[in-house]
C-alpha cells in the first residue's frame, strides 16, 4: 500500500497548468505504457515529480512538453521495473511523439473528448455492450470472448472496428464543426 | 503519404495490434519504421490514442453513472434509511472516493431477505478444510485465489487456539503490486456456497481479541474478491509509530491498490469486530471496538469489476510487508453471511 504524505499544497498557477494539459498528458503516457491502469499510476507519480520541480519550470516554455518530458522518463522507469516483459517505444522515438502529442491543440482535445459521447450513441447496442465489456472493467478481452463463446481475435478485431468508427466519427464531427466556424 | 492521403491499411493495424497488446517484436519495429519515418502518422497516432484514452473514461463515466442511478432509485423506492450510503456513493463519484462516517445501516427496516451464515468459532477442528500447523481443519473451505501458492498443506501460519480461536501469524505479503503472494494469508470462504449469485447483499466479519504490534504498513482485515489482483478490502493498516493504526479501505485493480481511504484510529481496543459489507451494492467496512462502543465505517469508490461477479471469495487476512518478526492475530470468531431475497430477514 503506497501511503504518501505531502506536507506543501500545489500553487493555483501549477493546478492550473496541470488541468489545462492532463488529458494529453495521459494519452501520451497511455501511449507509451498502453494499461489505463499502469497509466494512472505512471501520470500521479509524474504529476508529484512536476510538483517538486515546478520551481524550476521557465513560465516562458511550453508546460505540456515540460511535462511530457518528465512523463517519459517516469514510464521508461515505470517500463523498466514493473512491465520488463512489455514491448515498448526506442528512446528517440519517444521523444518524437513527445511532440506529436504536444502539438495537439488544447481547444482540440477538449473538442474531440466533447464530440466523443454523441458519437458512442451513435454505435450499435451490441457494440455499445462489447465496449463495455472490455473496457468498463479493464477485463482480459481472453476472458470476454470466452464468456461469449467467441474467438478472441474476432473480440480484437470488432474492438478495433469500433474504434476506428468512433476516430472517424469524432474526425467528421470536428471537421464539419470547423468548416461551419469559418 | 500527405495528410490528404489516408493512412496505409497495414499502419492503422500495426497501431491497433500495439494498443491492443497483440503486436509481435518484428511488428513493433516496423511500427516504429513507420512513426519515425513520417510525422503525419505521428499526428495521427496522437490523435487515435486519445480518442482511446477518452473512450475508456467515458465508458467509466456511464458506467458510474447508470450504478449511481439504480443505487438513488433503489433506494428512494425501498430503503429510506439508506439514503445517506447512496448520496454518499453520489458524492464519492465526484469526488473520486469519499469517507463516509455513519452509522452502519440498521437491519431490523431492511427488506425481505433470508439471511444465510457461515459462522466459525474455531473451536471444533472442520474436517476436509484448510488444515493448520496439525492438520486441523479451520473451517476456511478457500483461499483468495492466486494466494497461498507456497504455504504448505498443514500451514504453519495458522494455529486453532484451545478453548476457541485461530491464531494467524502474518506474512511478509502484499495484494498491492502482488508482493510475495505465494505466502499470502487469505483464507476465506466462497459466497456462492451460501446462495450468492452476484447481486445479493452480504457481510463478511470477523472478531479479534489479541492485535499484535507490526510494522510500517502491516495490516490486518476483511476482503472480497474473485482473485488477488481483482478485491476490495479493509482493515487496519500500521503506521510509522508502534501501536498506531489507522482504518482503511482500498480497492486492488489489476494488482494495484486504488482509491484508497484512511482514517486515524485512537485504539483498536482489545476486542474488535471487523465488517466488511455489501449493502444495497454499496461497500462499507465497519470497525466497532468493543472496548469503546464506537464503531467507525469507511466506504469507498464502488468496485465495479466486483459487479454481477458469483464467485466472490470472503475472508479475512494477516500480511506484515515490512515485519522483521512474525506476528501472530488471534481471531476468535467468523462469519459470513447473503442475505437472499425472499423473506424478512430477522
Amino acid at each position: 500500500m503506497d501511503i504518501l504524505e505531502h506536507p506543501e499544497q500545489p500553487t493555483e498557477e501549477f493546478t492550473r497548468l496541470l488541468q489545462q494539459s492532463r488529458g494529453r498528458l495521459f494519452s501520451y503516457i497511455y501511449a507509451l505504457v498502453r494499461n489505463l491502469t499502469d497509466a494512472d499510476d505512471v501520470f500521479q507519480q509524474t504529476a508529484l515529480t512536476l510538483f517538486r520541480k515546478f520551481d524550476a519550470y521557465d513560465p516562458s516554455r511550453d508546460f505540456l512538453r515540460w511535462a511530457c518530458g518528465f512523463a517519459r522518463l517516469e514510464a521508461a522507469e515505470f517500463l523498466r521495473t514493473r512491465a520488463r516483459d512489455r514491448l515498448r517505444f526506442s528512446d528517440p522515438l519517444t521523444l518524437a511523439l513527445l511532440e506529436a502529442f504536444a502539438e495537439v491543440p488544447e481547444v482540440e482535445a477538449t473538442n474531440r473528448q466533447a464530440t466523443l459521447p454523441g458519437c458512442v450513441d451513435k454505435l450499435t447496442a451490441a457494440d455499445r455492450k462489447l465496449l463495455t465489456d472490455c473496457y468498463q472493467t479493464g477485463a482480459d478481452v481472453n476472458v470476454v470472448a470466452n464468456r461469449m463463446g467467441r474467438p478472441p481475435r474476432s473480440v480484437y478485431n470488432s474492438l478495433r472496428r469500433i474504434r476506428r468508427a468512433l476516430f472517424e466519427c469524432v474526425e467528421r464531427t470536428i471537421a464539419c464543426e470547423n468548416r461551419s466556424e469559418r | 503519404m500527405t495528410d490528404d492521403q489516408p493512412l496505409p491499411p497495414r499502419v492503422r493495424d500495426l497501431i491497433d495490434d500495439y494498443l491492443d497488446g497483440t503486436l509481435d517484436n518484428a511488428g513493433l519495429k516496423e511500427l516504429e519504421a513507420d512513426l519515425e519515418s513520417n510525422a503525419a502518422i505521428r499526428e495521427y497516432f496522437a490523435r487515435y490514442v486519445g480518442t482511446h484514452v477518452d473512450l475508456g473514461f467515458e465508458l467509466a463515466a456511464r458506467a458510474a453513472t447508470d450504478r449511481t442511478l439504480v443505487q438513488l432509485r433503489s433506494t428512494s423506492e425501498s430503503r429510506p434509511p439508506r439514503r445517506l450510503v447512496a448520496a454518499s456513493l453520489a458524492i464519492g463519484l465526484v469526488a473520486g472516493g469519499v469517507v463516509g462516517l455513519f452509522a452502519a445501516p440498521a437491519r431490523s427496516d431492511a427488506p425481505a431477505a433470508i439471511a444465510r451464515s457461515l459462522a466459525l468459532d474455531f473451536r471444533t477442528p472442520r474436517a476436509g478444510t484448510l488444515a493448520d500447523a496439525e492438520g486441523r481443519g479451520t473451517g476456511f473451505t478457500q483461499r483468495l485465489p492466486d494466494t497461498g501458492g507456497g504455504l504448505q498443506s498443514n500451514d504453519a501460519n495458522l494455529r486453532l487456539v484451545p478453548g476457541g480461536g485461530l491464531a494467524v501469524t502474518a506474512t511478509n505479503s502484499d495484494l498491492n503490486t502482488r508482493f510475495r503472494l505465494d505466502q499470502g494469508e487469505f483464507p476465506g470462504v466462497r459466497l456462492s456456497d451460501l446462495g450468492f449469485t452476484g447481486v445479493e447483499d452480504f457481510e463478511v466479519a470477523f472478531t479479534a481479541a489479541v492485535i499484535p504490534a507490526l510494522g510500517f504498513v502491516g495490516q490486518f482485515g476483511v476482503y472480497a474478491g474473485v482473485g488477488s489482483d481483482w478485491t476490495v478490502r479493509g482493515g487496519l493498516v500500521s503506521e510509522r509509530k508502534p501501536d498506531s493504526f489507522r482504518q482503511f479501505v482500498v480497492n486492488t485493480r489489476d494488482g494495484r491498490d486504488k482509491d484508497t481511504l484512511f482514517i486515524g484510529l485512537g485504539s483498536p481496543g482489545d476486542n474488535l469486530r471487523m465488517a466488511l459489507s455489501r449493502i444495497a451494492g454499496k461497500y462499507t467496512v465497519a470497525v466497532e471496538n468493543r472496548t469503546s462502543g464506537a464503531t467507525t465505517t469507511l466506504a469507498t469508490r464502488h468496485p465495479e469489476f466486483l459487479e454481477g461477479r458469483a464467485d466472490l471469495v470472503v475472508g479475512l487476512y494477516a500480511a506484515d510487508p515490512r515485519g522483521k518478526e512474525p506476528t501472530a492475530f488471534t481471531f476468535s470468531g467468523f462469519t459470513a453471511t447473503v442475505w437472499v431475497p425472499g423473506e424478512k430477514r430477522r
